[in-house]
């Protein structure tokens, strides 16, 4: 498992002041702030914020943030004073969660649509892809594989899986969209 | 060298997401307990925002606090903007 933590801390005005890099933020309304996750995380990272920088210790320990929508991709944050009015304010924020798997192994699987036959897996068929990949981290690779028997092409009819086994062995399944006709194969595969 | 431990956890104590190395537990209304499964070597620095209400209608002081730490566990509360003790989902990171 390896673990993305962006941190930043943003301006009233939503500009970045300080970073980690690897995000935007965009001020989308009145106290609300949009943080896109320039590559987003596998699962909903945990996101904590505090009010930074009012500039006096008048401020109130109440003027609080809340995140109240968090995906793999985004984040929204609000920000008001301590009665709950939003108001844009400056804050820090750190986002930490899972960016990647470490793979140590992974398999390409096809299903093809036969007439007459459907859903009959290739691996059935005696066709049976396995790449071992033991650098952690992403990876994209490029298969050409001589299908056998005969394949026949039919974009868009026949779903493509590859299988990534982690280093506990356990086993994650991924569609996979993109499809080359000339060679057969797949290309730029890749291997969160 | 320190260690982080962090989670996303759900109004009803499950964990969406995580470091692992965990558990937590509804202790009543608005309150979490997490046990840590290895302790650290001193106290540790919590740091915890409500996530995930589900709208921007939420308020600002939506707040939560760390009341009570140990190198072994922490307990959580969360609440409205009123002080008022209810359930909410909350990201936290715990360094030490």
């Amino acid at each position: 498992m390896i673990t993305q933590r962006l941190w930043g801390s943003i301006a009233a005005n939503g500009s970045i002041t300080n970073s980690s890099g690897g995000f935007t933020v965009s001020n989308t309304g009145t106290g609300i702030y949009t943080i896109h996750f320039t590559t987003p995380f596998l699962v909903v990272p945990a996101v904590v914020a505090t009010q930074n920088n009012y500039g006096s210790t008048g401020e109130a320990n109440t003027d609080n943030v809340a995140v109240p929508l968090a995906s793999t991709s985004s984040a929204t944050i609000i920000t008001g004073d301590s009665n709950g009015n939003k108001q844009n304010r400056a804050f820090g924020f750190t986002a930490i969660g899972i960016y990647a798997q470490a793979v140590a192994s992974f398999e390409i699987l096809a299903q093809p649509i036969a007439p007459g036959v459907p859903n009959v897996a290739y691996v059935q068929q005696g066709f049976f892809t396995q790449i071992t990949n033991l650098n952690p981290g992403a990876a994209v690779v490029n298969l050409i594989y001589d299908p056998s028997p005969a394949f026949v092409t039919s974009n868009g009819a026949i779903d493509l899986f590859i299988n990534i086994i982690d280093q506990t062995g356990g086993i994650m399944q991924y569609p996979i969209n993109t499809f080359m006709t000339a060679p057969v194969g797949f290309k730029n595969i890749s291997i969160p | 060298m320190s260690t982080i431990v962090w989670g996303s956890i759900a109004a009803n104590a499950t964990i969406t997401s995580s470091s692992g190395g965990f558990t937590v537990r509804s202790g009543g209304t608005g309150i979490y307990i997490i046990t840590f499964a290895a302790a650290f070597a001193g106290i540790p620095a919590i740091v915890a925002t409500q996530n995930n209400y589900g709208s921007t209608g939420e308020s600002n002081v939506d707040g939560v606090a760390v009341p009570v730490i140990s190198t072994t566990g922490a307990q959580v509360i969360t609440g409205d903007s009123g002080g008022n003790k209810q359930n909410r989902a909350f990201g936290f990171i715990a360094q030490g």
